[in-house]
């Protein structure tokens, strides 16, 4: 299901980075049926997960890793800023130069993606519009309150009939085309409106607003023409950092989790905590997330994620570093303090 | 007539229900959705219209127009698309909107597009992309139409075209504004009742490339004929069937009047439901007078932005809406798809293979020393243009071969109903024949009884006048013996020549034809015949 189409894209979990490189392996590479994946062709990305036990004493030597200068500074959490540090350490003892690299347009990506965000997936969702949602007539459909009103008019597919047809999928289109609640009007907007305020979440629909709003006549211009020009600047800040490093690090959020529904009320906030992560969607940039460490003071020892950010089509890359990164840290396989206080 | 109406009120439920609920405000039923009969109109309904335009006042009309394209899928599914199939019988989790298909584009739209483009003498964009067009409305199963907005592919162009004589001929040039690619939503089949709606979408995804023309042509006639010509152009190319009735190509027209010499266009009214070339002039010619009256009549504030109906039952077109601000349909970049981008090598390679286009046609046939009349004939239709040009392949002479086609040959399909495709004659024996005319082997009025039986029945020019032993009597000692015959058993009619009444000649001509079976070379026969005649006077 696309929300931001021109963002969307596979993110594969592991319980390491060796297996996240299986998972990816798996499914990379050109699917025909997605006119944006690319036909590059896939390396062997299984070829990178070598034992501990092989490594030299530095495995990455001559690593150039830049630490990104803007997502260490003001507004990230202390805890979260030192792990970072030591992580960097880790590189340094892995045999990599790391160096800070600053990406002046970096704290513009947080507006810019959300705009593109919104416009998109405001866009995306208008298919959840109720018109291929109806009751259980196969065909006819009923005036929707009977004996009330000749003008109530409703619409559902008639796809029922396809049965002549030979395409395995078509089988299950009775069931899969109809999804959804259609709400009864007796008027199309209210049709369309009625069904989508009451299927809809309010997450949903303010998302749906906000980028309603962004694409529309006189504000074009202003939002979504704006955010695309900041995505190419973006876009090239890092290219350019990626031409002097190898990698780039930062953290992969501004603090530890926040507990579940803590900031409900605060969407501002909660948007605030993708900033680290949303400058590499722009740009296009595969990255790798992994946990480096706890925030030692902080609430009940939380984990820190690291993110590595390599070039475009460098995944495996990233994934021989992050595995020896992984399998070098001390407590390099390590089960995060709040857990395993609640397996006790 | 009542057919007519009843069909139109049938399609058009706004009509019936002026409060129902499908008052779109984004946009409207496409013309083809009614599929009004063709009606028959005395000519004499149209002029009454047409001679009440004042000198003072022009019109300026402007078309957009959308051909479907004959892919065989749609532009972004794998789904055939055929006209007239069952309700939602071709489709697929991609143009049925379902969440998590993705489009991937028909490579063959961007053909087309490049071809109609390149036929139209646009300038093309290299570097092209599609955006959303986005509304709500039942018939458009994502919410989105995909279309091209600010980069179309092909812009700025022009289509020539020949005014028919009897609409006072001429050669015109209507600009081209642009030529984009988009997709086709899907159609609404309203129950008789009104209570309910059924939604087909066969026809949602089908690629059209919508051609939007200059303001540039001046009455309902030059309109007509542009869309014409531009349904003949991609016929010629091959990239659409063309088809009005079907809704393969649809015209909505724009028209205003202003007082000449003002350079401000006047408020634009929009109409549609034109399902036929002479329902769009007979639309357009009454928008036009009835616009004239109310400037003549100084109430041109009556003249608002809104969309008329042609309604052909009554001859007259009607609001149908009227429009409320400008719509806003948010397009933005559809990110979904790649950006269209177009090599040098690609253009040329389309440009090499584009046929022969019918505007170059008529001036080839021109050159040839045809007159207006034979060109259009022949280079209207792609299909007569092909047997015409397939037959002048064979050697034979370009004026005989129109003359042959567009008198017995047109009119025994006119008869038969036929087209040149199903005739049995082919274009070798028709040069055959004429050939065997021109070198005297028959006779003309034998090469005509030929001709029939060729068009009926096929076979060989050469087998037939074997058989049926025609061949045309050259030898001037055996004509010879057949005038002395004739003069011999005619003494009185001699006597009357001789004495003066020398109109006798034809009667003595067509007696010696008779002798001879119709076979006898006629220049051979005048010439002894008048030497036999004259020499015992
Ligand atoms: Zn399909």
């Amino acid at each position: 299901m696309a929300y931001a189409s021109s963002l969307d894209a596979i993110g594969c979990f592991g319980s390491s980075v060796a297996d996240t490189g299986i998972l990816l392996h798996a499914i990379a590479g050109h699917d025909r049926f997605d006119a944006t994946s690319s036909k590059q062709e896939v390396p062997n990305f299984l070829s990178h997960f070598d034992s501990a036990s092989s490594f030299e004493s530095k495995p990455l030597k001559g690593l150039r890793v830049g630490l990104i200068r803007e997502t260490i500074e003001d507004g990230v959490e202390a805890g979260v800023v030192s792990t970072i540090r030591a992580a960097a350490s880790h590189f340094e003892e892995l045999g990599c130069t790391v160096n800070e690299v600053s990406l002046p347009p970096f704290s513009l990506g947080l507006p810019a993606y959300y705009i593109l965000a919104l416009s998109e997936s405001s866009s995306n969702l208008s298919r959840y519009d109720g018109i291929r949602s109806v009751a259980d007539s196969p065909c006819i459909l009923l005036s929707l309150r009977p004996n009330i009103h000749t003008t109530q008019h409703c619409f559902i597919l008639c796809a029922l009939f396809s049965l002549t047809n030979h395409f395995a999928w078509l089988g299950s289109i009775s069931s899969i085309s109809r999804y959804g609640n259609q709400v009864y009007a007796e008027e199309l907007g209210s049709l369309y409106g009625d069904s989508r305020a009451k299927g809809l979440g309010s997450e949903v629909k303010m998302r749906i607003l906000m980028g309603t709003y962004a694409l529309s006549a006189g504000y074009y211009d202003a939002y979504y023409k704006r955010a695309q020009q900041v995505r190419t600047i973006i876009r090239n800040s890092f290219k350019e950092a990626l031409d002097q490093y190898d990698i780039l690090i930062s953290p992969a959020a501004p603090s530890a989790a926040y507990k579940i529904g803590e900031k409900k009320n605060d969407p501002l906030a909660m948007y605030a905590g993708d900033i680290m992560t949303v400058n590499v969607n722009l740009a296009g940039l595969p990255a790798l997330v992994l946990p480096c460490g706890f925030i030692e003071n902080g609430t009940a020892g939380l984990p820190v994620g690291l993110q590595m950010i390599g070039a475009a089509f460098h995944e495996g890359e990233l994934l021989r570093v992050g595995h020896i990164f992984e399998q070098t840290l001390e407590n390099g396989r390590f089960v995060p303090p709040i857990v395993a206080d609640s397996v006790e | 007539m009542s057919y007519t109406i009843f069909r139109t009120f049938q399609f058009h439920p706004f009509l019936l229900y002026p409060t129902s609920i499908l008052k779109p405000r984004n946009r409207f039923f496409f013309s083809t959705t009614t599929k009004a009969t063709q009606t028959k109109v005395p000519t004499s309904t149209q002029s009454k219209k047409l001679d009440k335009i004042p000198k003072d006042y022009e019109a300026v009309i402007g078309i957009e127009t959308h051909v479907q394209l004959s892919t065989l899928t749609k532009a972004f599914c794998s789904c055939p698309y055929s006209y007239g199939s069952f309700p939602n019988s071709s489709i697929c989790p991609v143009c049925m909107g379902l969440p998590g298909a993705l489009p991937v584009l028909n490579s063959k739209v961007i053909e087309f597009a490049v071809k109609l483009g390149l036929a139209l003498k646009c300038n093309l964009a290299f570097n092209s992309k599609f955006d959303r067009k986005q509304y709500f409305y039942p018939d458009l199963p994502k919410g989105y139409q995909i279309s091209q907005f600010d980069v179309p592919i092909a812009a700025a162009g022009f289509l020539d075209v020949d005014i028919p004589l009897e609409f006072g001929g001429g050669h015109k040039r209507f600009g081209i504004t642009r030529v984009h690619m988009e997709e086709d939503a899907g159609k609404l089949m309203h129950a008789e009742n009104g209570n309910f709606s059924r939604v087909d979408l066969n026809r949602a995804g089908v690629p059209l490339l919508e051609i939007v023309s200059e303001p540039d042509m001046r009455n309902g006639i030059e309109a007509s004929e542009y869309a014409a010509e531009l349904q003949r152009l991609v016929r010629y190319l091959g990239v659409s069937n063309g088809n009005m009735q079907e809704g393969s190509l649809r015209c909505d027209v724009n028209v205003s009047v202003r007082p000449i010499g003002q350079s401000k266009f006047g408020t634009k009214v929009e109409v549609k439901n034109l399902n036929s070339f002479a329902s769009m002039s007979r639309a357009i010619d009454f928008e036009i007078s009835r616009q004239v009256l109310l400037h003549s009549q100084g109430q041109e504030d009556q003249i608002v932005q809104e969309t008329r109906l042609w309604e052909e039952g009554s001859q007259r077109t009607i609001t149908m809406r009227k429009k409320e601000g400008l719509a806003d349909y948010r397009y933005f970049p559809e990110p979904d798809l790649p950006s269209v981008i177009l090599s040098q090598e690609y253009v040329d390679a389309i440009q090499n293979c584009l046929p022969e286009l019918p505007e170059e046609k008529r001036r080839r046939y021109e050159k040839m020393g045809l007159g207006m009349q034979d060109v259009l004939f022949l280079a209207n239709d792609k299909n007569i243009a092909e047997f015409f040009d397939a037959t002048l392949a064979k050697g034979a002479d370009a004026k005989l071969v129109a003359n042959w086609i567009m008198s017995d040959i047109a009119a025994f399909m006119k008869n038969e109903k036929l087209t040149i495709n199903n005739i049995k004659l082919t274009p070798e024996e028709l040069s055959e024949l004429i050939g065997s005319i021109k070198g005297g082997i028959i006779s003309g009025k034998i090469g005509k009884e030929i001709l029939f039986e060729l068009l009926a029945k096929g076979g060989s020019v050469k087998e037939l006048i074997e058989k049926k032993d025609l061949v045309q009597i050259a030898d001037p000692v055996e004509i010879e013996k057949m005038v002395d015959k004739v003069i011999a058993e005619n003494p009185k009619q001699v006597e009357q020549y001789r004495g003066g009444k020398t109109k006798l000649q034809g009667f003595f001509a067509g007696q010696v034809m008779k002798v001879s079976k119709g076979k006898a070379n006629p220049g051979l026969l005048n010439k002894i015949l008048l030497v036999k005649l004259n020499s015992k006077s």
